[in-house]
């Protein structure tokens, strides 16, 4: 069989490419500007392990709601107490084992969660339910804005 | 981050981060924050694959808006305690 030489080959031999060979180099970097005390005034990690078999986020969470006294997502809003600063969102490395959780806990970090965009802790924000936003493990970093810009 | 090697090479560093590290390397040594501010963006372009210009111009540039933002900053912050005691 002729290979195709001129443009795209489903060979995966590597044919004279016209310069010297190369290898692929990698290299895992972990830094985070915030990991510095001065920087960060408050940090809180905030995860959640969404059970495998819910289809739908916002059912399953009214569910939780409804365990603990309250019938829809802004009654337990007002019950709970959420960060009321923007804060920062940092992926965290810590794992949650499934069922560590109390209720009032589940809900509050599902709430959370359901506020945090990749950047940022939005308080008033709405509420995203999807397994995207609620099945993760973040840190909140409340910035140090004196010590952050040096100021007096 | 990734990059690629010759076989006749060892060692190599990402080619974009060595100009990265010899640019904070000439930054002040007083100035930390500064420096790791700039290796902090440096690392996330390089990573994202977007490290379009020279380091000097990305770094200038963020330094300027951290200057700028820091006014800003300090002018709301002096303006709240003004408010606090009137």
């Amino acid at each position: 069989m002729v290979e195709n030489i001129s443009g795209y080959s489903r060979s995966k031999q590597l044919n004279n490419i016209g310069f010297p060979g190369s290898r692929r180099r990698s290299l895992s970097i972990n830094s985070n500007f915030m990991d510095n005390h001065q920087m960060a005034e408050e940090v809180t990690v905030v995860s959640l392990l969404l059970p495998h078999d819910i289809t739908n986020v916002e059912k399953w969470l009214i569910a939780q709601t409804s365990k603990m006294g309250c019938h829809t997502i802004t009654e337990a809003e007002k019950k709970l107490t959420l960060p009321g600063d923007k804060l920062l969102v940092s992926r965290s490395n810590d794992d949650l084992v499934d069922g560590s959780l109390s209720i009032v806990d589940t809900v509050r970090n599902a709430l959370i969660l359901a506020r945090c965009n990749d950047c940022f802790y939005m308080p008033g924000s709405p509420f995203i339910l999807t397994r995207k936003r609620l099945d993760r493990s973040l840190q909140l970093i409340k910035v140090n804005i004196k010590n952050y810009y040096d100021l007096d | 981050m990734k990059w690629r090697e010759l076989h006749n090479e060892t060692n190599t560093t990402h080619p974009q981060w060595s100009e990265c590290v010899h640019y904070i390397n000439n930054l002040p040594e007083s100035d930390q924050k500064r420096r790791n501010r700039a290796k902090q963006l440096f690392l996330y372009l390089i990573i994202n694959d977007a490290m379009s210009y020279e380091p000097e111009f990305i770094e200038v540039q963020l330094h300027q808006l951290f200057e700028h933002v820091s006014q800003l900053a300090s002018f709301h912050l002096t303006e709240e305690k003004d408010n606090h005691h009137g």
